[in-house]
């Protein structure tokens, strides 16, 4: 429950990519404002292509131990290759 | 015995209209609001709507007829060969004599009691407004963690992760084992449901199971169960394995899935997808600045031809300034001739006041010889006096003469 920074979601940040494309394609900006739009849309993609490549192939259980307390276990898929 | 001779009119002999009447009578008495039990045969649907069959078991059969206002209300197809529980009243049709059910509700024997059930449940939850469209709540377009409430080692479990790792290979799920059948069941998928919210990783969470009878599903027209996925706050999809019957947790989820590999796929985007939208986006974004940065050098260039040789200006100012120079000179010397005109207009002027030009036009003065005096007045003269006259050319001495002096005359005076 507890996230003390919400990290931007996934398709807010393509949203804000696609609001980057869009002015730099109206050709409104200023030369130095173009080139921080260009810089802020690469860190973007940066952030959401590092997002899709994450492969940390987590699968866990979720139970309640005697005392009440939730835990998560991580289990193998049985036929994930070993 | 009496032989019914009908030569006498006896008492206690009825038409056959009464005989018909009485027994519809003792019919409406005591066969009202009958449930009976049996199985359609001769099933008859004519234009008009209502439903003829026959309802038999293994001993008899009656005739039945269930009127368009009642079976519209069903919510299956009867069909010859089914084994129905209907309600409704034995009556005589008067027309032909013949007795039939008129059936007001049927349900399907067997599962009946339970479907009842269901749809009164059902009924009362949608009057809650738990089913309604506002109340849905849209599913993450990216969870990170994907919450699974279903049993452990089934088929489900593993079409879902299985199908959600092809699309997403980082998501993590996370999975709360819990029966889906049985007396349980209920209650387990409600703890369920209420430890992945308290754990709270989850962004949406997939409450389901594989196929089954309806008995199966049970757990999943189960009241709790249905009002703890209403009262959820993270989204949930449903994936009851039941492509033809929704359950009522298919009615009240967020999202309904026909089998858990479909809702896999419902929460989960394909990172394959996004990975091509994503290149776009890229390719688009280097082409917008590239376009926009050639446009500004275009203008910086469009620009830099207006901008000039500061010695050609200089040059261009020295042309000015001879120019000017050139033109002072001139507009000098023209003013020196105009001086000129003048001059000489004024001398003319001059000349033309002389008295020397009074006599170009014929006139003389007139002067006494003796003191040079000029004559204005004829009475100033005496006879035989000298008088000197000038002309405009020369001069002559001239005497007056012996009458003259005395009268006066102005325009005499000028003697010509």
């Amino acid at each position: 429950m507890s996230e003390p920074v919400q990290v931007k979601k996934f398709e807010e940040r393509v949203a804000e990519l696609e609001a980057l494309v869009r002015r730099l394609e109206s050709g409104e900006l200023a030369l130095e404002e173009a080139l921080a739009a260009f810089e802020t849309g690469i860190a973007v993609v940066r952030d959401l292509t590092v997002r899709l490549d994450e492969t940390e192939k987590r699968i866990e259980v979720l139970t309640r131990s005697a005392a009440g307390v939730l835990e998560t276990r991580a289990v193998a898929l049985d036929d994930e290759a070993e | 015995m009496d032989l019914p001779f009908a030569d006498e009119p006896r008492t206690g002999v009825l038409s056959v209209g009464q005989l018909v009447g009485l027994i519809r009578e003792v019919l409406a008495v005591s066969l009202r609001d009958q449930w009976v039990a049996g199985e359609i045969s001769n099933l008859r649907v004519p234009p008009s709507g209502h439903i003829y069959f026959t309802l038999k078991d293994e001993r008899a059969q009656i005739s039945a007829v269930m009127f368009r206002g009642a079976n519209s209300a069903l919510r299956f197809r009867p069909e010859d060969g089914m084994e129905v529980i209907v309600h409704g009243t034995a009556q005589v049709y008067e027309l032909r004599g013949t007795l039939q059910m008129v059936v007001d509700s049927m349900e399907p024997r067997g599962v009946g009691a339970l479907q009842l059930a269901i749809e009164q449940l059902k009924r009362r939850l949608a009057a809650e407004g738990l089913f309604d469209a506002e109340r849905k709540r849209p599913l993450p377009f990216f969870p990170r963690c994907v919450g699974v409430v279903t049993a452990l080692g089934g088929a489900a479990v593993h079409d879902m992760i299985v199908t959600m790792r092809n699309r997403l290979p980082g998501v993590r799920i996370l999975v709360r084992p819990v029966r889906v059948q049985g007396m349980e069941a209920p209650a387990e998928i409600v703890a369920g449901l209420a430890d992945l919210e308290e754990q709270g990783d989850s962004d949406v969470i997939v409450v389901g199971r594989g196929g089954g009878s309806i008995e199966d599903l049970n757990a999943f027209n189960d009241e709790r169960v249905v009002r703890a996925i209403a009262a959820a706050r993270i989204p949930i999809v449903s994936a009851v394995g039941h492509e033809v019957d929704w359950t009522i947790a298919d009615l009240v989820a967020d999202c309904r899935a026909a089998t858990p590999t479909a809702a896999a796929a419902i929460v989960v985007p394909d990172a394959g997808e996004l990975a091509d939208q994503l290149a776009f986006l890229s390719s688009s974004l280097s082409g917008a600045t590239q376009r926009l940065v050639a446009r500004r050098r275009e203008t910086v260039r469009a620009l830099a031809r207006h901008i000039r040789d500061p010695r050609q200006v200089l040059r261009s100012l020295q042309m000015r300034i001879d120019e000017l120079s050139e033109r002072s000179i001139r507009a000098a010397n023209v003013s020196v001739i105009r001086q000129r005109d003048r001059l000489g207009r004024s001398a003319g002027q001059l000349q033309a006041l002389s008295p020397l030009a009074v006599l170009d036009r014929g006139y003389s003065i007139t002067r006494r010889s003796a003191d040079g005096t000029v004559i204005r007045d004829a009475r100033t003269l005496r006879p035989d006096e000298s008088l000197r006259l000038t002309f405009a050319t020369g001069e002559a001495t001239v005497r007056v003469a012996a009458g003259d002096g005395k009268r006066t005359r102005k325009k005499e005076k000028p003697t010509a």
